[in-house]
């Protein structure tokens, strides 16, 4: 007994391939997907999670003087101002990565001051932040409020910066909480932010992180650096300091 | 006729999508403003979804959208239906993830990514469709490419 030969069906084949090509679709944009949440946070930082970065700004800041929102001494030749917003995670991989070095080559050694501008136009957990950063620099600690801050950063305009989230932080950097929490709510502590918006309008601020560097007391202009490269940033500071 | 009408919209969206992602990855490298009508430009640029690792999403969005446009202009036949439908659906898919995220996480909207977005949108249903509408036939559009 013999049986015919039947030809393969090209449609099953095809339809065969397809689905093989929707799998495939479908396991590469997922994998990108993963990817790309890999490296952000979940949301709001958990409200009984430790402090993070206690150590480390402790290590970066003490014995440095800080007066408001400079860090340095005042009589350092160079001053660097950086406009960043408290939610901004650019800021963050800055002021994490690359700060430090220039903080302890540069303004350790007393070459270089520091200014902190805040920037809100990430949205109101923005503006929240920087009002307590004010706060803190009543006390002249928003340096260690700030480093703080990015340290324990948690996901853009979630809502995550609430009262809770700032006494912590106060407590990690040591600020009169009670002092601060006073000022925070008071017309003077949007002063800072103020400033901080004239002056990114005047120097042309697009995006988070920005500087502006010059001479101590001016006049400054644009540094245009990556800002993961902190000898970019060097090279500015030694053309300053020749 | 039905194919190469296909064809050639999927070229056209395909450069469009490259203009795009062109000029987004000249002003993220270049530190300036993009043109922005919805305010939310800034916004999404420097928000934590706007790099992979380092690589920004508009180099990845210009990498994706070469690669359809040579899968289109270099490969034939099947290949070229296949290949062309995998990394439209793949954009297609990655940039809702990213749309998502705008409307729903960051809450601004960035005009140019909802223009990639719409772009990959259309090339999905373009290149699907002369996928299935093909039937295993060869292409019409292999002629004009």
């Amino acid at each position: 007994m013999s049986t015919a030969y039947t030809p393969p069906n090209p449609n099953k084949r095809r339809n065969v391939m397809i689905a093989g090509l929707v799998t495939v679709v479908v396991v590469v944009a997922a994998i990108l997907i993963l990817v790309s949440s890999g490296d952000s946070n979940s949301g709001a930082p958990a409200a009984n999670a430790p402090l993070q970065g206690l150590k480390e700004t402790k290590a970066m800041l003490d014995g440095i003087p800080q007066q408001g929102n400079a860090l340095g001494k005042a009589n350092a030749p160079v001053t660097l101002i950086e406009y960043a917003d408290y939610q901004c995670p650019f800021c963050k991989q800055y002021a994490l990565g690359t700060m430090p070095v220039l903080i302890n080559d540069y303004v350790r050694t007393g070459k270089l001051r520091m200014e902190f501008a805040p920037l809100t136009f990430i949205g109101p957990d923005s503006e929240t932040a920087a009002r307590a950063g004010a706060g803190a620099g009543q006390q002249n600690l928003e340096w260690n409020f700030t480093h703080l801050f990015y340290f324990n950063q948690g996901t853009e305009r979630s809502g995550y910066v609430t009262d809770a989230f700032i006494n912590k932080l106060y407590a990690g950097a040591g600020v009169d909480a009670a002092k601060a929490n006073a000022f925070r709510t008071t017309p003077a502590a949007a002063l800072p932010l103020a400033a901080a918006a004239a002056g990114a309008q005047k120097y042309g601020v697009a995006s988070t992180p920005a500087f502006v560097v010059g001479p101590t007391g001016g006049p400054y202009t644009k540094l245009e650096v990556e800002i993961s490269n902190a000898d970019a940033f060097k090279a500015a500071f030694d053309a300053l300091l020749k | 006729m039905l194919d190469r009408r296909l064809y050639r919209t999927a070229l056209v969206l395909a450069v469009v999508g490259i203009a795009i992602a062109a000029y987004l990855t000249y002003v993220h490298y270049a530190g300036i403003e993009p043109a922005c009508s919805t305010g939310g430009c800034e916004v999404v640029q420097t928000s934590e979804w706007a790099d992979v690792y380092g690589l920004p999403v508009a180099v990845l969005g210009l990498v994706g959208y070469i690669l359809i446009l040579v899968s289109l202009l270099a490969l034939r036949g099947d290949a070229q239906l296949f290949a062309s439908a995998a990394l439209s659906l793949v954009g297609f898919l990655y940039s809702g993830y990213l749309t998502y995220q705008e409307l729903f996480t960051i809450k601004a909207i960035c005009q140019w990514c909802v223009a990639s977005a719409v772009i990959l949108t259309l090339l999905a249903i373009v290149t699907l469709w002369r996928l299935l509408a093909s039937g295993g036939k060869p292409t019409e559009a292999a002629d004009v490419g």
